[in-house]
């Protein structure tokens, strides 16, 4: 998978528009947006028990958190997500652009937690952060994605 | 819920599998699968494992549909980190569970179960 530097449209990000009365987002930006956002939709139709070990339905709230997630950080040079259920009805993303990672997760809470994978590895302390998404989440993860692109 | 400890009698080399729901697999550059490190992870800090020696891996297939198995062993589970101890759920005596050491950080939690799913192997 190759991971374009995302120079082209960063500066837009960087200034977003003024005149606008909410926050709007162009899905036309990245083509993985709406197979994403449909993906995280369909984490819903899994029953109780989805992964055979008693965790509940994919609460609403946490697809409500990583739809809305996905649309503030839809910029082109952002490899698609893998998209995944978590256990206590939490939604995960997991993004990949070679030695570096992150993995978003969104709890019914509200809370959204990251880790972070700097280098191949592993067992080395330093190649592993993980932290919470405490203040303007979207903004701290789009920090966190333009890092893993190469853009920051 | 009693505190575990870890079962010295069940040797490092020791080889366990765990069902990961299919939608906790991903793909990597090279077109390999592994787990996601949230198939390792649990609400009560005890993740199911099987002792691939003892029990049927066919019939382990056949109680999680929509999953993959996967391997790793009991010296992988230790050396993140945690301990593994019988516990013969459901009259089951090849089920294990892995825990966290006592004390271990909720953050190392998170971590080790990101190293883990790394070594974790997914059968055919």
């Amino acid at each position: 998978m190759s991971c374009a530097v995302w120079a082209p449209t960063r500066s837009q990000l960087e200034k977003p528009a003024q005149s606008q009365w909410g926050r709007v987002t162009s899905l036309f930006a990245a083509p993985w947006v709406l197979e994403a956002l449909d993906r995280i939709s369909t984490l819903g139709d899994l029953p109780p028990n989805w992964d055979g070990y008693g965790s509940p339905r994919i609460d609403i709230r946490a697809r409500g958190a990583a739809r809305r997630f996905v649309a503030s950080v839809a910029f082109e040079g952002l490899p698609s997500p893998h998209i995944s259920p978590v256990l206590g009805g939490s939604v995960g993303l997991h993004w990949r652009c070679g030695d570096r990672e992150l993995e978003f997760t969104f709890q019914p809470d509200g809370t959204i937690e990251f880790l972070r994978i700097l280098g191949a590895d592993l067992d080395r302390d330093e190649n592993i952060e993980e932290g919470t998404l405490r203040h303007e989440p979207e903004t701290a993860g789009l920090k966190l994605l333009l890092w893993m692109v190469g853009a920051r | 819920m009693p505190s575990r400890q870890n079962d010295p009698a069940i040797a490092d080399d020791t080889l366990l599998c765990r069902a990961i729901s299919n939608s906790q697999v991903c793909r990597g550059d090279e077109g390999t699968e592994r787990p996601e490190s949230w198939a390792f992870l649990s609400d009560d800090n005890e993740v199911s494992a099987w002792i691939v020696a003892e029990t049927n891996l066919e019939a382990l297939k056949a109680r999680f549909p929509n999953s993959r198995i996967a391997e790793f062993t009991v010296g992988e589970a230790r050396k993140y980190g945690n301990i593994v101890a019988r516990d013969p759920a459901e009259g089951d005596p090849s089920h294990v569970v892995i825990c966290p050491s006592p004390g271990k950080p909720t953050k190392k939690i998170r971590k080790d179960a990101r190293r883990l799913a790394s070594k974790a192997r997914l059968l055919p």
